[in-house]
């Protein structure tokens, strides 16, 4: 769970800098893509962290692939799409 | 303006403040109050502590079901088991396994061999046919006592006495376990003049419950003998195979209910008064990495040392038992365990036939059903639904990873010609069989079942909590537990692994 903490916190740490940063307009359905995006990393390291603990190597890698592609491919859409937003007034 | 002020007045906005007040005061006051999760997940009739999605069912009706006008007391000495093999059949035939094997013939034992070096390849047999040396040793270590056995043979005072021949020769058994209890230190109440317990059965029930964790069991459940659970209960007790050479016995003894106040067992018959008609059972469980690491010849330590710890603790609960002041009968080899697990709530019937399938073990339990008779009165519990029935109807993994083929495969079914040859009563539920003349009780299908996963990983619980309302995903997870290599692994990857102690989470 350390890790788990550890990694979800800083990877939410960085996407509030980053907005915060780039005092942009947010619109409801982009904060749902991130919070899906969050659900799929969280899920993709307490899965690997999970099934290591339970001595499945091949259902670990296997389903951190599987979150880790979905978080990726979600982050990555929602970051492009909340750069080309307007930036607040 | 209007949307940057709000038009909400002071008066209403203080009213509805108080009216919310109010009612979380009023929920706040009705509602029990929880210690800790554990008793918020307990709340209701959820006494043995089963995961939230876990569903009860009514009384008599588990889920899988039973024609209850064909079902009837069987006579178990009619029943047909493997036949055991003997140390010369394997020096005959030149193949390794005489001094390890429990029913497996050579032929069986060279096919297990084969499976085994193709499943994990550098797999090695040792000299005994059940793993490496190491490991080969922790089974026979297990084997102390197992069952209940007496040893036939073993130090006492710097000379090897055969303490089995030496009981048996004063009138005894080849087991310690016994339908009466060993009645050695428990002095019931009523004799020395107090009053014996006195609780509800709610009461007795928990109190039961507590005992059995205590000695190590896991789960309680219980129900009231009628003129249906009674047909659970065997007419006339089967032979037993026997592990060793003469552990077994000739079976045919009745099992008798009469209208007496005292149990007795004679030569021929087990008497149980009919004010016995509460049935307790339990699960006890076994370790988890052990149970999907055995390979080779005969089950392994993870099965051997359960049947070592949970035989002494049935021995236990009858003393306590009776020194709460009332019978305690040890119905084990009496009874069907399977459907008297499934109608206590211990879990539900699976493809496997002989263990049934626990929401949280999966199939890492011993003795999951075994039972006890009682006159002490105890509150029943339900059957339990975690879509275990539903999910084997389309999973079949175990039946794949069978060496021989025996299991059942397909949908379940009310009669099963290829498992006719156990000399079992057909048509009486529909569900799976396998037929114990060709089962040599190898150790592999036990380590295969998807319901033995712990809750490490998030994923196992959703996917149960999935197959618990949506079957309709079954077959898609257990194409996905295929394609992840849950499962067996490895015998040799359990010496390199931290384990809690006796190999199980007491505490999940």
């Amino acid at each position: 769970m350390y890790f788990i903490g550890l990694a979800v916190g800083a990877v939410f740490a960085l996407s509030i800098y980053w907005l915060i940063k780039q005092n942009k307009k947010i619109t409801w359905w982009q904060w749902l893509i991130a919070l899906i995006a969050t659900i799929a990393l969280f899920a993709a390291v307490q899965h690997f962290y999970g099934s290591l603990a339970e001595n499945d190597t091949k259902a670990a890698w296997v389903g951190m692939g599987i979150f880790g592609i979905i978080a990726v491919i979600l982050g990555v859409v929602d970051w492009r799409l909340i750069a080309g937003n307007k930036e607040k007034v | 303006m209007s949307k940057l002020h709000s038009t909400l007045s002071r008066r209403d906005f203080m009213k509805g403040l108080g009216l919310a007040g109010a009612g979380l005061g009023a929920v706040a006051a009705s509602a029990p109050v929880f210690h800790d999760v554990d008793e918020l997940t307990s709340l209701g009739s959820n006494v043995n502590r089963y995961p939230w999605y876990v569903k009860e069912r009514e009384f008599k009706n588990p889920t899988v079901e039973i024609d209850w006008n064909v079902l009837s007391r069987q006579n178990a000495n009619n029943f047909k088991s493997h036949a055991k093999p003997t140390p010369a059949d394997y020096d005959a035939a030149g193949v390794v396994g005489r001094y390890m094997y429990d029913l497996e013939t050579p032929a069986e034992a060279l096919i297990l061999y084969d499976y085994c070096e193709k499943e994990f390849p550098g797999w090695d047999k040792g000299w005994g046919g059940s793993g490496d040396v190491r490991t080969t040793a922790l089974d026979n270590a297990c084997k102390f006592m197992m069952m209940g056995m007496w040893p036939g043979d073993m130090y006492q005072g710097g000379k090897r006495i055969n303490v089995r021949n030496a009981i048996i020769a004063a009138g005894g058994t080849g087991s310690y376990s016994s339908f009466l209890g060993p009645q050695c230190f428990s002095i019931r109440p009523q004799d020395v003049g107090a009053s014996r317990w006195q609780g509800t059965p709610e009461e007795n029930y928990k109190t039961v419950r507590n005992a059995f964790r205590f000695l190590g069991a896991q789960d309680v459940g219980c129900a009231e003998i009628d003129s249906d659970t009674v047909k659970f209960f065997h007419r006339a007790k089967g032979g037993a195979s026997g592990m060793f050479d003469g552990q077994g016995d000739a079976g045919g003894k009745q099992v008798a209910f009469k209208d007496i106040d005292v149990p007795y067992e004679t030569g021929d018959e087990y008497a149980i008064p009919n004010k016995c008609k509460y049935i307790i059972t339990f699960t006890a469980r076994q370790s988890v990495e052990g149970t999907r690491r055995q390979a080779g010849i005969t089950e392994g330590f993870a099965v051997w040392y359960s049947y070592a710890r949970y035989i002494k603790m049935m021995c236990h609960m009858q003393e306590f038992i009776r020194g709460l002041g009332y019978d305690c009968l040890n119905m084990s080899g009496l009874c069907f365990s399977n459907p008297l697990s499934a109608i206590t709530g211990l879990g539900e019937h699976g493809r496997m036939s002989s263990p049934t399938i626990h929401p949280k073990n999966g199939t890492t339990n011993r003795a999951n059903g075994w039972a006890f008779l009682t006159d002490m009165p105890i509150a029943p519990t339900k059957p339990i639904d975690f879509g275990a029935y539903k999910f084997c109807e389309t999973c079949g993994i175990c039946a794949d990873s069978c060496p021989f083929g025996i299991i059942q495969k397909g949908p379940s079914t009310w009669e099963n010609p290829d498992a006719a040859g156990n000399g079992l009563a057909q048509g009486q539920f529909r569900g799976w069989r396998t037929d114990n003349v060709k089962c040599p009780h190898c150790p592999t299908c036990q380590g295969t079942c998807p319901f033995n996963s712990t809750s490490e990983s998030f994923i196992h619980d959703m996917v149960k909590v999935t197959t618990t309302n949506l079957p309709l995903f079954n077959g898609f997870f257990a194409n996905m537990e295929r394609f992840m290599e849950y499962g067996r692994k490895p015998q040799w990857e359990f010496w390199d692994i931290e384990q809690p102690t006796y190999g199980f989470d007491t505490t999940a």
